[in-house]
């Protein structure tokens, strides 16, 4: 063997050597991989995996205001801005009892009533007394020239209604939509054995069918598009047609049950005192004092989101 | 005897000359292997991060069309990164002259470039960030959301 060193015992120190600095260099890989994995489980722990706190939020609030004003106008109706004041006066408590319930999750929430858009309601709560009008006829325009109307809604009772052979365009119940550029967009309710059945058509022919299947009693609302609860696609409030808008009832004897509609026209309030009874009556139809639409300012702060957006609250709009 | 044309010199330039090879040999292929894993890790911790801040986008996107643009005061979301990446800083930006909207992240040393896709209804503002604290916000004035460095 070649003697590579002086004395024994002393071999191999450029094998150690080069040992130590690979090791070294491992090491020091291990470190940026602890690293890797150390970002990657942050990643799992961070907000971005769930937080969707503003819009959550916001639902909520849309939602709280909008039983509100349904309430103010169900209730609160016979005086002009009642209905106002009292969504108003809501939205301030609601801002109160709000922001202590997120306060104790460390986030601060603020609703401030902004502004609010008068308008009339036209209201049928006497079961006994069929669609017709104060004076008994049953072709009748219950809401002239408005702007707009939001959740027109029917309960009609299934014994009322005419049979399937008399629609939609003969002897049975319709509500239609005028606008002023001519177009026309209407729903005929009638019965088909157990069933009611809600029937959309414009100026040339049906649109589309849909039924609440074996009930006494079905929800027709025409702005949000639902029969007996059920989303019905081919129901699209006035399709085609652009305001001002006219809402007519043909045949209202073949219907009874309740209804009602909101519009943005707080002038009918107390008009038309042939067709409609006043604010002050109990008779039906008549009209009340209603809010329309109303605007609240939301903010929502936590640590990381600022939020603040001003909210449109207008239950039963057609989107 | 068994020592005839023999020199220590040359069992020395022999032996330190074996050794040599072995070394460097050694140490280049273990430098290889070290720099290759790193820029992986890089590589996939810049993944990440541009999940995280495209998921932020997307979470700030999701309440600005909640409601109408028009009806948004503020919206803005703060979160924080890492500072840097196995020890470099790197660069976050949000590339918005293409057909899809996309962030680049790159590092300088060793130069890693990775591209994570931004989805978002709003439009979005180009923009750039360094690593650690940013912030999300729609901008009303031009109506899109940007980052920013905080």
């Amino acid at each position: 063997m070649a003697h590579l060193s002086r004395r024994e015992g002393e071999r191999g120190q450029l094998i150690l050597v080069t040992g130590f600095v690979l090791a070294l260099t491992f090491v020091s890989l291990a470190l940026i991989l602890n690293s890797a994995i150390f970002t990657e489980n942050l990643a799992t722990r961070s907000e971005s995996v769930g937080g969707n706190g503003p819009v959550e939020t916001s639902d909520i609030v849309v939602e709280g205001i909008g039983g509100v004003m349904g309430y103010a106008n169900a209730n609160n109706n016979t005086e002009d801005g009642d209905p106002t004041a009292n969504v108003s006066e809501a939205v301030a408590r609601m801002d109160n009892f709000t922001a202590q319930q997120y306060a104790t999750r460390g986030q601060v929430v603020s609703l401030t009533f902004q502004t609010a858009r008068d308008g009339s309601r036209i209201v049928h709560n006497n079961t006994s007394r069929a669609f017709i009008s104060d004076d008994e006829n049953e072709d009748w325009t219950p809401v002239a020239d408005v702007g707009m109307i939001r959740d027109v809604g029917f309960n009609v009772s299934r014994d009322s209604l005419a049979e399937e052979e008399d629609c939609p365009f003969e002897d049975c119940f319709r509500a239609n939509v005028t606008g002023d550029s001519g177009g026309v967009w209407g729903v005929a309710i009638y019965r088909d054995g157990d069933d009611i059945v809600a029937e959309s058509y414009d100026g040339s022919g049906v649109i589309g069918t849909c039924r609440a299947v074996d009930t006494e009693v079905a929800a027709v609302n025409l702005s949000t598009g639902r029969v007996g609860g059920e989303v019905c696609q081919t129901m699209r409030f006035g399709e085609g047609v652009s305001p001002n808008y006219d809402l007519s009832i043909d045949n209202g004897d073949e219907a009874m049950g309740t209804y009602s509609m909101i519009t943005t026209d707080p002038g009918l309030v107390g008009s038309f005192l042939s067709l409609l009874n006043g604010p002050d009556s109990d008779e039906s139809p008549r009209t009340t004092y209603a809010i329309y639409a109303a605007e609240v300012k939301l903010t929502y702060v936590t640590d990381g989101v600022e939020y603040t957006v001003n909210l449109r609250i207008a239950p039963g709009e057609p989107a | 005897m068994n020592e005839r044309a023999l020199s220590t010199t040359v069992g020395y330039v022999i032996g330190l000359g074996i050794m040599m090879l072995l070394m460097t040999t050694l140490l280049i292929a273990g430098g290889n292997f070290v720099g290759d894993q790193r820029e992986q890790a890089i590589r996939s911790q810049l993944e990440v991060v541009g999940q995280q801040v495209s998921n932020d986008l997307s979470r700030a996107d999701r309440a600005v069309e909640a409601v109408d643009a028009s009806n948004v005061d503020e919206i803005s979301l703060r979160e924080r990164m890492p500072q840097r990446i196995a020890g470099n800083p790197y660069r976050v930006d949000l590339v918005t002259s293409t057909a899809n909207p996309h962030f680049i992240l790159t590092t300088d040393q060793p130069d890693v470039r990775v591209r994570v896709n931004a989805t978002a209804r709003s439009t979005l503002g180009e923009s750039t960030f360094d690593g650690g604290i940013y912030r999300i916000w729609y901008d009303t004035t031009a109506d899109e959301l940007v980052i920013e460095d905080v």
